[in-house]
């Protein structure tokens, strides 16, 4: 499971361009409900800056519902503090790394993050996690007692598992179970290997554009 | 060369003459120079009908296993060539099928490849975009003349599709099922991953001797305890049992290579009868390969 957490404070300063007044800018989306990019943080971040004497222009997080990787709500929110960007040098971006790209189209100034991503694969006691759902039209978990080769599996095997476990654990993760093992123990108990025996074709991977 | 083979003839058809085939393998260099693997390939040839060449085995870097395949069809040695679904998407993997027709290549042992994970390059992008149950259904429409769009080729690829299984693995069942797959699919010809357990393979080949299509044993000599020790840690499926590492460790260090070249013999013995050939994967030890075979017909 990827995972948004603080930037050390004394990390992001050392990214800071030289004296450069600091804009901090958070997200009413993901970084609000998990609470790494809501007001509450962006406040106490502009506050941490100040009492290390960084010069902090302003910051501003958009209201909860409303996600900064929008381009439409990075541009309202940005446009909103015009005055306060203009005396700024640098804009500290409390929302996850897509966002980057978002605000990035409706600012010239450089972004410097304030978050990090982790990534972890278990939760204690060695149980799976979901990991990302590739939101896939023809999903597959349906078929496969609700756990997702594609996502778990890290040759995202779809059409059952390469020969390499040992003792249930994934040849290449040996910390977990190899995802086809637990299919199998799943569909096995509820009398349904039958579904493991449709052959599932290769997955689309075509871009297409929003606008 | 073996001279029961005829160059250009797919590996169904040695086996369909014959009733029994031995294939061997070697990798490509880790350089630009291919001399001394194809050494090791005449070698292997001098007893073997057909010679798997891997590609990138362990996802460590290799020379591109087609053009080693080509280089050895210019010396009268027959490539099975390896494709993993590692490193290329469908257009590559797709491209790479057409030439290997085009350069003579017959016969593709089609696999998904270890994981970069595992091997000297664990940084690179895994590619897996099509699993080895999906190549394979991609490789038997271009041998119909369509890509895998359903488009119409220029011309049509006629490759001989070959697929792996692990009749050792922990889960044999699982096995079996995509092995069922990979056939409907449009393998051709099975090669195992190593077998140390005759008994356990016989089952196994009673399971899937009934999926028709000519099953070749894998066999790997194992040459010291160490190697057992290796191998069963480091290679995926592979489990070279007690009893074997314990014979190894009781020999003498002198009567070592004996040993375990006798020991690969019983084991080559004890599954041939149920099985359509052998492929072993010698490890260096192309020159002794002989003797594992000559025990098949004692």
């Amino acid at each position: 499971m990827r995972r948004v957490v603080p930037t050390p404070l004394e990390v992001i300063i050392s990214r800071l361009p030289a004296g450069a007044p600091v804009f901090v800018l958070g997200c009413g989306g993901c970084a609000t409900r998990e609470r790494f990019g809501g007001a509450k943080q962006c406040r106490e971040l502009a506050e941490q800056l100040a009492a290390e004497g960084v010069e902090v222009a302003d910051w501003a997080a958009p209201e909860p519902g409303a996600a900064t990787c929008d381009v439409q709500v990075a541009r309202r929110v940005l446009s909103d503090h015009a005055d306060a960007l203009e005396r700024a040098g640098v804009i500290v971006l409390l929302a996850c790394p897509q966002a980057e790209p978002a605000v990035a189209q409706v600012t010239d100034l450089p972004l410097v993050s304030g978050v990090q991503t982790i990534t972890g694969t278990t939760t204690g006691g060695g149980a799976m996690t979901v990991e990302e759902c590739d939101l896939c039209d023809d999903c597959i978990a349906r078929a496969a007692g609700g756990l997702c080769p594609h996502s778990f599996c890290p040759k995202q095997l779809m059409n059952g598992p390469c020969g390499g476990a040992q003792s249930g654990r994934c040849e290449v993760f040996p910390d977990r179970p190899c995802v086809w093992e637990l299919i199998y123990r799943r569909l096995k108990a509820d009398g349904n290997l039958k579904l493991l025996e449709r052959y599932r074709q290769p997955m689309s991977f075509r871009v297409t554009s929003d606008e | 060369m073996n001279n029961r083979w005829r160059t250009g003839a797919k590996l169904t058809e040695v086996v369909a003459q014959h009733g029994f085939a031995v294939t061997g393998e070697v990798a490509p260099p880790r350089g630009a120079d291919p001399s001394k693997a194809l050494a090791a390939a005449r070698m292997v040839a001098r007893v073997a009908d057909a010679v798997n060449v891997t590609d990138g085995q362990g996802a460590m870097l290799r020379m591109s296993p087609l053009a080693m395949a080509r280089l050895m069809k210019e010396q009268g040695i027959e490539p099975v060539w390896q494709v993993t679904c590692r490193d290329r998407n469908r257009i590559a993997l797709q491209a790479d099928l057409l030439a290997a027709h085009a350069l003579g290549v017959r016969n593709v042992l089609i696999v998904t490849g270890d994981h970069m994970v595992l091997g000297d390059h664990p940084d690179a992008r895994s590619v897996f975009e099509l699993d080895s149950v999906q190549l394979l259904h991609v490789a038997r429409g271009l041998n119909e003349g369509r890509d895998m769009t359903g488009a119409p080729l220029a011309a049509a690829t006629n490759l001989c599709l070959g697929a792996v299984v692990a009749p050792e693995a922990d889960n044999v069942e699982l096995q079996i099922l995509k092995l069922r797959k990979k056939i409907d699919a449009g393998a051709e010809f099975i090669q195992t991953q190593a077998v140390f357990d005759p008994p356990r393979f016989e089952r196994f080949m009673a399971r899937a001797g009934a999926l028709g299509v000519p099953v070749l044993a894998g066999l790997i000599p194992v040459k010291s305890p160490r190697m057992a020790r290796f191998m069963n840690a480091r290679i995926p499926g592979v489990n070279v049992p007690p009893w074997l590492i314990q014979r190894l460790n009781e020999a003498d260090p002198g009567d070592l290579r004996a040993v375990a070249l006798e020991l690969a013999g019983q084991i080559a013995a004890a599954v041939a009868p149920c099985c359509q050939g052998l492929h072993i994967m010698a490890q260096g030890w192309e020159d002794a390969m002989g003797e594992i075979v000559a025990a098949v017909a004692r």
